[in-house]
């Protein structure tokens, strides 16, 4: 009986707070031995409308749009099997474009003229994008998230106006414009280089 | 008495940051283990240089060989060519990294839409990152996205006048084909559709 003595209880108390640092933190390492770890983005958000569905957009409104902005717009290249894309929510995106950036550290990946540049920090991204929408269940449709060629002429999020390639996507908030390698994002009808965007990939 | 409170203190301190570390973690990222490495590269060399061909000079070639080819996008300015055996095993990587992350697609009775292109996006862009890495070579890996009409068969695959995607891949044998359902690779030059090419993107 004095065992239950308050005092008596403080050393199992402080031993119950341990258990779970001594089941979690070894199990975690043995079982994880020999692999090499990546950070991903957390589970796929898709943006809501007001009856708490999933947004989707077609590839002839992104079109539309882009023709309307860009003066220069040539094509759109999509899979025409797919009939609509989904949106992803804002939140979301901003949180892949962060975990992007932690993920090509994790890789040592930095940028290399012909080897690694621009379009590559684009479609990489695009692609890691689509595999977590997969992971959630949407396997018949694809993110609205693409990127995309444009003659800059404009200095935008630190990068001079030269060729370039960019990643665009479609959240609640509207066509936004990317760029993957410092995680900036703008609203297409603000993007200065807007008139000048000539190809757009959406796969 | 001291030294038991102090005790506590650390103990409930440790605690409190695991509980608070597991759940920063959870809300913001995944993290996953990949057991399998990606392969190292292994590039063509001819008098010690990586052989390289111009983007514009396949351009042409493809416009020249292939009338039907009506899409033709080229990314970059110059192009390495890639061991057969790297090809594969970088198919293989692509493959399992999209696996780990999404077990169900096994059990699926269709793929994904636009797992073609997607498989592409990654294999092109772990085999640039690898080449980065390792050589220092102005040129890129060539691995894209071709489209063409089943119009004759292919082992499993039927001449029903579907379009098809399929990963290309420039290697020491030439273009090599693969299809991924199917998982069935074969060289350009035998590749029983090659008449039919609809589009090339690399």
């Amino acid at each position: 009986m004095r065992l239950l003595q308050p005092a008596n209880l403080k050393p199992l108390f402080i031993l119950l707070l341990f258990i779970p640092t001594l089941l979690a933190v070894p199990v975690t390492e043995a079982s994880e031995g020999n692999s090499f770890k990546i950070s991903m983005p957390s589970e796929f958000l898709p943006a809501m409308d007001k009856n708490g569905s999933p947004q989707y957009i077609t590839a002839e409104q992104i079109e539309k749009t882009l023709q309307h902005h860009s003066k220069e717009f040539k094509n759109l290249y999509w899979d025409k099997r797919i009939k609509q894309f989904i949106l992803p929510r804002h939140q979301w995106l901003k949180e892949l474009l962060a975990v992007y950036d932690t993920m090509l550290k994790e890789l040592n990946v930095h940028g290399k003229a012909e080897v690694w540049d621009c379009e590559n920090f684009s479609s990489f991204l695009n692609a890691l994008a689509t595999v977590r929408i997969w992971k959630t269940g949407y396997y018949d449709t694809r993110g609205a998230i693409g990127w995309m060629r444009v003659d800059a002429k404009y200095e935008w999020a630190g990068l001079p106006p030269v060729m370039h390639a960019l990643v665009f996507a479609v959240t609640e908030y509207g066509l936004l414009v990317i760029e993957p390698q410092n995680g900036q994002i703008i609203e297409l009808k603000n993007y200065p280089n807007k008139e000048f965007i000539q190809e757009v990939f959406l796969f | 008495m001291k030294y038991s409170f102090t005790i506590q203190k650390i103990c409930i301190s440790l605690f409190a940051l695991i509980i608070f570390s597991g759940y920063t973690e959870s809300n913001a990222a995944d993290v996953l283990f990949l057991k399998k490495v990606p392969p190292s590269p292994e590039i063509i060399a001819v008098d010690g240089k990586a052989k390289l061909l111009y983007g514009n000079f396949i351009r042409k070639q493809l416009q020249k060989r292939f009338p039907t080819l009506k899409t033709i996008v080229v990314g970059d300015k110059r192009y390495m060519f890639i061991t057969e055996k790297w090809f594969k095993d970088v198919i293989d990587w692509a493959e399992y990294f999209i696996t780990q992350q999404v077990p169900d697609i096994g059990q699926l009775e269709d793929l994904p839409i636009a797992y073609e292109s997607t498989l592409q996006m990654l294999m092109s862009n772990m085999a640039n990152i690898a080449v980065a890495k390792r050589y220092n070579v102005k040129g890129s890996v060539l691995i894209g996205l071709i489209v063409a009409k089943s119009e004759k068969s292919w082992g499993a695959i039927k001449a029903d006048g579907k379009s098809r995607q399929y990963v290309i891949g420039l290697t020491e044998n030439g273009f090599m084909i693969y299809h991924i359902p199917t998982r069935q690779i074969i060289a350009g030059k035998d590749f029983p559709n090659k008449e039919y090419l609809q589009g090339i993107i690399f």
